[in-house]
């Protein structure tokens, strides 16, 4: 494509010590993204793919190898990649308002107002208005993972980060969460590395689909997803790209009991 | 013991006493008509003391709880003072602190700094991590991070262990005043048993009973009002 490099990981390997054992969760793995490109992470538990996207948030770090933004190595978290998390991880003591402005009030270079007025008008982008004053208790699942989202944009990170943001959701909520997601980013530009275990929603949602395979977790494979937008889920091109994905995520696992019977 | 001397009142004479205690009017000795002047010495030293372990103890729950390191290096200390009973103290705060109201004081502080400080410990490791990674990413870090985040998120358990810090400044009171104080509630519960008057030690006992209740209720006014925000956390 001949672009600059924007998130760049190279050569990334994770292994977490618990008490004696060694467990490898991430094996050389490299991985380009470019600059606003919807990526999904797809692979069965256990495929390193959420310790990947911690990594690129800046949560863990490799035991060895980089992954770098514009070149620039990544040494913690920091404001230009935000996290969606499945539970959320809404601040339970403030309101919808006080969680998405929490960000921008962290700038000293924004007065109040300018705080105030970025709050609100990602606010009013997620639709919150009537509930910008109630607390994340008193919200659904759907409208928690709104303000979520919120709470990132509003930070105005050029990375959005999302471990399986919807899998928590029920099925009417997150086909309406997946089309204003679409529809937010392509309005923001945004470059988004999606985590999910469904084959369908990264068929849906993605540019590329990268399947990672477990033990060690490393990259499969890295599919294009060259179906047009708006995607229609009952198409046939639809079902023939989610077929072939699936054959690519099963075709490792369902190896091993065949082997194990043997 | 003098014969006919009653061990233990009668409802209607610790009434009595009660009624003398706070109006006078009935026995009018040095005791009648003396409740707030000694309820206020009480409370006065119970929230001295109170205030005192709130304030070294939530700053300190909040930095043990959060830094490894420091929890490393504090914890051995702390661990083998708390097992001491707060009246084992008692003899050496004299030492410190000479017959008076500091050394009531600082009985008062022993016995709420050790819930007040262990809830706070406990709440800000009990937080669900990903709120930390949620404000870093957001951009907060420092003494923000303290007072934004971790604070608020262990609040709940900071409220528990000062209510429970609470009412052993109220039972510490009693200790802290055998100490040869003049005035107070301990004080005069101390008093009425060199006297002999058993009326007057349970007349003590109530208001201290009472006293304690109601400031209770006010610490759970608070509490629901500060955690509005989680009502499982309402007392």
């Amino acid at each position: 494509m001949g672009e600059r490099p924007f998130l760049k990981i190279e050569n990334v390997n994770k292994t977490f010590v618990i008490g004696e054992e060694r467990v490898e969760a991430l094996h050389h793995v490299d991985l380009v993204v470019n600059k606003g490109e919807f990526v999904c992470l797809i692979g069965a538990s256990g495929c390193g793919k959420s310790t990947l996207l911690r990594i690129i948030a800046g949560f863990e770090k490799p035991t060895s190898g980089e992954v770098s933004v514009y070149g620039a190595p990544i040494t913690g978290p920091g404001s230009d990649r935000g996290m969606v998390f499945q539970d959320f991880a809404l601040f339970p003591w403030m309101t919808v308002r006080e969680n998405i402005a929490f960000g921008p009030s962290q700038k000293r270079e924004l007065t109040k107002d300018q705080v105030r007025e970025r709050a609100e008008s990602y606010i009013e982008m997620v639709g919150l208005q009537k509930f910008a004053d109630r607390f994340p208790y008193q919200l659904s699942g759907g409208m928690k993972q709104r303000v979520a989202i919120a709470r990132v944009l509003a930070n105005e990170a050029s990375i959005l980060l999302m471990d399986e943001p919807f899998g928590a959701l029920d099925a009417l909520t997150r086909e309406q969460l997946q089309e204003e997601l679409l529809q937010i980013w392509e309005r923001t530009q945004l470059t988004v590395v999606f985590v999910t275990h469904s084959v369908e929603e990264a068929t849906l949602l993605a540019d590329r689909v990268v399947v990672m395979t477990a033990g060690p977790g490393k990259i499969e494979a890295d599919v294009r997803v060259r179906l047009a937008r708006p995607r229609d889920v009952s198409a046939p091109d639809f079902n023939e790209m989610r077929r072939s994905l699936t054959e690519r995520l099963t075709s490792h696992v369902s190896r091993r009991p065949l082997r194990n019977a043997a | 013991m003098a014969s006919g001397t009653k061990l233990v009142p009668t409802p209607y004479m610790v009434a009595l006493m009660m009624k003398d205690f706070a109006f006078g009017g009935v026995y009018d000795d040095a005791f009648s008509g003396t409740i707030l002047t000694h309820l206020f010495a009480s409370m006065q030293r119970v929230y001295g003391g109170f205030f005192l372990a709130a304030a070294i103890g939530i700053p300190l729950g909040l930095l043990i709880g959060k830094m490894p390191f420091l929890r490393a290096l504090l914890d051995p200390t702390l661990s083998l003072l708390r097992p001491i009973p707060v009246t084992a103290w008692l003899p050496l705060s004299m030492v410190f602190f000479g017959l008076g109201p500091r050394s009531a004081v600082f009985l008062v502080f022993l016995g709420a700094f050790y819930p007040i400080l262990l809830n706070t410990i406990f709440g800000v490791r009990s937080v669900d991590g990903k709120l930390f990674e949620a404000a870093a990413m957001l951009g907060c870090d420092g003494s923000r991070m303290f007072r934004e985040v971790v604070l608020p998120a262990a609040l709940p358990a900071i409220f528990n262990g000062l209510r429970l810090g609470h009412g052993f400044a109220w039972i510490l009171i009693v200790v802290g005043e055998m100490t040869g104080v003049p005035t107070g509630l301990g004080s005069v519960i101390m008093d009425g048993r060199t006297l002999s008057r058993p009326d007057l030690v349970i007349t003590g006992m109530i208001v201290i009973g009472v006293a304690g209740f109601l400031c209770d209720r006010i610490i759970v006014a608070i509490n629901n009002r500060v955690l509005r925000w989680s009502p499982q956390h309402h007392g």
